[in-house]
């Protein structure tokens, strides 16, 4: 018979959280929504640390429990660059308007990054083939340099050429071999505020001069079809053909906001929600949206898919004209089993921030994190 | 024919018989086991007897799992575990897709899933502390990621105070530093929201 060696186990009466080892703690907080962070930044250093550190997002990536988040990005004219927000929805507080759309504020509220509920700050990136690009600077540094790694794998970050100038949040584009960046950088800056970066060669080439008018505002977001690259501005909407490396003024490209949602395009237009019906080819009317009506024809919305509800988001001024006030709506969509048609129920509706009049929207966008 | 016996030996010289495959639950007592340098008689020095078998009743439930079984070519060390552990997609998180002929293995996960949450109902937080530690020495991936969903699940609906007293745990802010937190998180305070975020 084997002799068993026994340990002497020391019973401890206070065994306490924070005596658990440090990958444990990781790991239960990796778990927690970030709904939560920002009230148990409040239990102890420890907490706190974890929360604002980068060490819990790799966690939430390992195990699996990113949540979808809807940042907003907006130019106030109190900041040199545009700031970035991300909208934090109050938990347990789904709130169903049931009748007359009431005006009492939900909770919820676009708070600037970074902050507890969202440590990480966003960087202009754009994805070609299986590389990611990460283009210039981001949370108000400038920067020329250029990083890219493979497969979705942070770990292979690498060094690319660097740009010709240093840049701030500007806007990326890139279809192979091509990546387009614009903006982020001074606008009297003639030379250089466009540029273009070819992956076989590993060059960077300016492009042309777009003018002065161009130059002058701030670049909201790009899109790039065959051999355009759709450019969308404070004010207006641009075109440069990259063939003829030519640039236009064109009709507004991003008026209609749209998103696509369990494989059906919904669109925002002319006070409307719409989706389109494929086996009609028909926009059709989402059903219920009748607070739509307030809207005027000139009024801006985007629409987005968070987690399979549609999130329209606005702005309006306050009461007394001296502000303006931003303004969502999240939207549970549910197919109509008679009619074939779809009905929009309202969960919630209301204010997340208060702004300047001159503010600019730039754009929203939803990331996994 | 019956199949072998392991026979696992807590700290305070409880002794449990089990079915190999059971056993090979417990990731450490598999290497082991594969290792082949032990007898059918394992000591688990770090985990007491009342412990172990929680440990044993979880791994026999989940005796079927995919996960958690060391592989027969598997040439993992101690030392591997994090990465090991971080490759794995927790089940007990992990929402099931709906084919047809996968009713059968969903229905078997729900009837799972429901054990798991009455297993862990009956658990006081001390005990689960003992469990997740156990789990992560033992690497017992499934059990691991079940106290932890278990722990943030009662972390994410109460207050600071409640969890510190709750969890045992020390308020090591100063009142200035914590007054300095309250107001930088004031939004999520505010019962309508009507608080200022703080100036960009």
């Amino acid at each position: 018979m084997i002799s068993q060696e026994e340990v002497p186990q020391s019973t401890n009466h206070s065994l306490s959280f924070s005596s658990l080892p440090h990958e444990i703690v990781v790991s239960c907080l990796a778990r927690v929504s970030g709904s939560y962070y920002p009230k148990l930044c409040l239990v102890s250093k420890q907490f706190r640390s974890i929360i604002l550190s980068n060490e819990i997002y790799k966690a939430r990536s390992h195990l699996g429990t990113k949540e979808n988040r809807l940042f907003v990005w907006l130019k106030l004219p109190t900041r040199s660059y545009p700031s970035w927000f991300a909208l934090w929805i109050k938990p347990n507080e789904t709130l169903t308007n049931d009748g007359p759309i009431k005006k009492q504020s939900t909770g919820n509220l676009l708070v600037p990054l970074p902050c507890s509920y969202n440590y990480q700050v966003l960087v202009p990136s754009v994805i070609v083939g299986s590389e990611t690009y990460i283009v210039g600077g981001y949370d108000d540094a400038l920067s020329s340099s250029v990083w890219f790694y493979k497969n979705g794998k942070i770990h292979t970050l690498s060094k690319s050429p660097s740009m010709s100038v240093a840049r701030i949040d500007a806007v990326v584009v890139g279809q192979y071999p091509n990546i387009y960046v614009m903006g982020g950088c001074d606008s009297d800056e003639s030379m250089n505020w466009g540029e273009v970066f070819n992956i076989k060669t590993q060059t960077w080439e300016p492009l042309p001069d777009p003018g002065p008018e161009v130059r002058g505002q701030l670049v909201r977001k790009m899109k790039m079809q065959k051999k355009n690259v759709y450019v969308s501005s404070e004010k207006k909407d641009y075109i440069y053909d990259t063939e003829e490396r030519t640039w236009k003024v064109t009709e507004a490209v991003f008026n209609f906001s749209w998103c696509v949602i369990e494989k059906v395009r919904y669109i925002y237009y002319n006070k409307n929600c719409w989706w389109l019906d494929t086996k009609s080819k028909d926009w059709r009317k989402i059903k219920g949206l009748d607070f739509l009506n307030k809207f005027r024809e000139t009024d801006r919305i985007e629409i987005v898919n968070l987690d399979g509800k549609l999130v329209m988001i606005w702005d309006r001024f306050t009461l007394s004209k001296r502000n303006k006030k931003i303004w969502c709506a999240m939207i549970a969509l549910e197919k109509c089993q008679g009619c074939e048609g779809i009905w929009g129920k309202i969960e919630w509706i209301g204010d997340v921030l208060m702004v300047p009049l001159s503010y600019s929207f730039l754009d929203c966008m939803v990331i996994s994190i | 024919m019956s199949s072998k016996k392991i026979v696992l030996t807590s700290s305070d010289g409880e002794s449990f018989k089990v079915e190999e495959v059971v056993a090979r639950k417990l990731q450490i007592v598999g290497h082991i086991i594969e290792d082949d340098c032990a007898t059918n008689k394992i000591p688990i020095p770090n985990v007491t007897g009342e412990i172990l078998a929680k440990v044993i009743e979880y791994c026999k439930k989940h005796v079927e799992d995919d996960d958690d079984v060391v592989e027969t070519h598997e040439s993992s060390t101690k030392g591997d575990k994090t990465v090991e552990e971080a490759k794995k997609k927790p089940d007990d998180v992990a929402v099931p897709e709906s084919t047809e002929g996968d009713d059968e293995a969903e229905d078997k996960k729900e009837k799972l899933n429901e054990w798991d949450a009455k297993f862990m109902k009956d658990f006081d937080i001390k005990t689960i502390f003992d469990i997740i530690l156990a789990a992560n020495y033992l690497n017992v991936q499934g059990l691991f990621d079940l106290c932890s969903k278990t722990i943030a699940d009662y972390i994410k609906d109460m207050t600071p105070e409640e969890v510190r007293e709750l969890f045992n745990i020390e308020n090591d802010f100063t009142p200035e530093e914590e007054e300095a937190i309250r107001n930088e998180n004031a939004w999520t305070f505010e019962q309508d929201g009507k608080q200022q975020v703080p100036k960009p």
